[in-house]
């Protein structure tokens, strides 16, 4: 078509329009809404199911690669101080962020305290793999060390006291008088509490900020960031060893 | 500013015409009416494949096989149908984990996203992280309060973006939460934040006064109510201290509302709210229906839960 009759056509048409239709503004005369709910009576779309597949394969044969075996159930409801489970999870993430935090910052982390709600599944005797540290860790908590002083690691102990629930723990050793719910024989590293020393305290960002009521955390003397998720910590473990294992050792127990 | 959308709306039927080969002007006599169809999700967090049978709270539900095939129905009723992500698109099952987002960004652009805004947890990987999936979507990205000068997203994040769908202009914007406090600072790097109430004011105003949007959509990551904060900047809040914008998408609070909630605005005109749960096990869809009457009838239905 000649460009310039086009031109002129469209020219026509354009004047012509603007004078037939007298411009009216449109508005909105109604508007009507539905949540739909996604479920399993909609039927797949399967091209995008075959667009997801290969990643879902490649990644659930990495999720369920057997990493090591665990030789017995470890849950966080042995006793009720005390966990199989928690102890795995402190000692682990002690183990694992001992070594790069001594060489960076030529300091000693004093003792470890995660959480109870933290640990949201089991791990099961049998093969262990990632999977399973997605499901006892399912949130991207990250691994920090904070420094309290004498005062705080007092109210961090009252509060274990006054709780008295599994929290995992390592290093750290104390007896509860259960029913004044006081903390008697408290011991990091096998040494009582010094009043004169502050202390190096590793646990979650989660509990850091104030999570599960840890106010002793907040306001540290100085914080030190990991970048090291507590996940990632237990998966890196479970590569390095061949089994499982953990004992129950009375870190807190009531005292007798 | 008017003109100018009189004559893309003027080029739209020319060029009708002019294929069709015919010169009949006598449907344009009065503007046909239109609708305009807006599905949405929300913090989807990586659910590419549906929540577990076993989930406590959602079992059996999301997945984006599934909504692909409710998108393509939604579209073959209604060609004018826009798509919107309000954010957290990042973050909640090992697909990102392990894969860094890729395959939200490709699902999202095969499935025809218009338009996203950005959430707290799309920076879990950084903002270097969020740089280096961007070649993996093609749709946009909004949000008017965060400024990425000085970043590595410098230029690629708009305030705004209008589209249109048969000559009606939607103007969308999308704001985001305070980063301070939520999201490590050496994540968001440089990312400066600003009062969400205070952008969407400049915003509302922008879109309806000199760009003419017939259709004001604002893309919140903000979070829909804090019942222990009530003043606390919120869809809530925001809805009722601006004016001009027709429709709020939430995000950030996983707020299921059992139907969009309808709210008077600054100037006591109505604004519809609405937010889907989360993991995208329901989808928000809400129908603009435009005619030259003027009378604006919202009329809600929803699904039980």
């Amino acid at each position: 078509m000649n460009s310039k009759f086009f031109i002129s056509v469209l020219s026509v048409l354009l004047i012509g329009s603007s004078y037939s239709c007298k411009q009216e503004s449109i508005s909105v005369s109604k508007i009507s809404t539905i949540q739909k709910k996604i479920d399993s009576t909609i039927v797949e779309d399967k091209a995008i199911d075959s667009f997801i597949k290969p990643f879902r394969t490649h990644l659930n044969k990495t999720l369920d690669a057997t990493l090591c075996v665990a030789i017995a159930d470890f849950t966080k409801n042995d006793n009720p101080l005390e966990s199989t489970l928690g102890n795995l999870m402190a000692d682990i993430s002690l183990k694992q962020t001992k070594p790069v935090f001594e060489k960076k910052y030529t300091k000693e982390i004093d003792f470890v305290l995660l959480n109870y709600g933290g640990m949201r599944a089991p791990i099961l005797k049998g093969p262990v793999t990632a999977r399973t540290a997605y499901q006892v860790m399912p949130f991207e908590n990250e691994l920090v060390v904070a420094e309290l002083s004498y005062e705080k690691v007092k109210e961090l102990t009252a509060y274990l006291a006054y709780a008295q629930r599994a929290h995992p723990i390592a290093n750290l050793k104390l007896s509860i008088v259960k029913a004044s719910k006081e903390a008697i024989e408290v011991k990091i590293n096998d040494q009582p509490l010094q009043e004169d020393k502050t202390y190096l305290v590793l646990t979650t960002d989660y509990l850091q900020q104030g999570g599960d009521r840890m106010d002793f955390f907040k306001n540290p003397i100085q914080l030190y960031k990991t970048n090291y998720k507590l996940r990632n910590a237990l998966i890196d473990y479970f590569k390095s060893v061949d089994t499982l294992q953990v004992e129950l050792d009375k870190r807190m127990k009531y005292a007798e | 500013m008017q003109n100018r959308r009189v004559f893309i709306q003027q080029i739209a039927s020319a060029t009708a015409f002019a294929g069709l080969g015919g010169l009949s002007v006598t449907s344009c006599m009065t503007p046909k009416p239109k609708k305009i169809t807006v599905l949405h999700t929300n913090d989807v967090h990586s659910q590419i494949d549906p929540l577990p049978n076993n989930h406590y709270k959602y079992p059996g539900l999301g997945g984006f096989a599934r909504r692909a095939s409710i998108i393509e129905q939604v579209r073959q009723e209604n060609p004018n149908t826009i798509l919107l992500d309000a954010g957290d698109i990042f973050q909640g099952t090992p697909y990102f984990n392990y894969f860094g987002g890729e395959i939200e960004f490709k699902l999202m652009s095969k499935l025809n996203y218009d338009l996203a805004t950005i959430g707290n947890h799309d920076f879990d990987n950084g903002i270097d992280g969020l740089l280096s999936q961007l070649p993996n979507a093609t749709f946009d990205f909004v949000s008017a309060n965060y400024d990425f000068k000085n970043t590595v997203l410098e230029g690629l994040v708009k305030p705004y973006k209008i589209l249109i769908k048969e000559g009606v202009k939607i103007g969308v914007f999308g704001l985001g939460i305070k980063l301070d406090g939520l999201v490590s600072k050496n994540l968001y790097k440089e990312t400066q934040y600003s009062d969400p109430i205070e952008m969407a004011q400049e915003m509302s105003k922008v879109l309806k006064e000199e760009e003419q949007c017939d259709l004001v959509i604002c893309l919140s990551h903000i979070g829909y109510d804090y019942k222990n904060s009530p003043n606390n900047v919120s869809d809530l809040n925001l809805a009722k201290s601006t004016k001009n914008i027709d429709l709020i998408i939430g995000g950030h609070t996983h707020t299921l509302l059992p139907k969009p909630v309808i709210v008077d605005n600054l100037v006591g005109e109505k604004v519809v709210i609405n937010q889907c749960g989360k993991s995208g096990v329901y989808m928000g869809q809400i129908d603009f229906y435009f005619d030259a009457s003027g009378n604006k009838i919202i009329e809600g239905k929803s699904i039980a839960v």
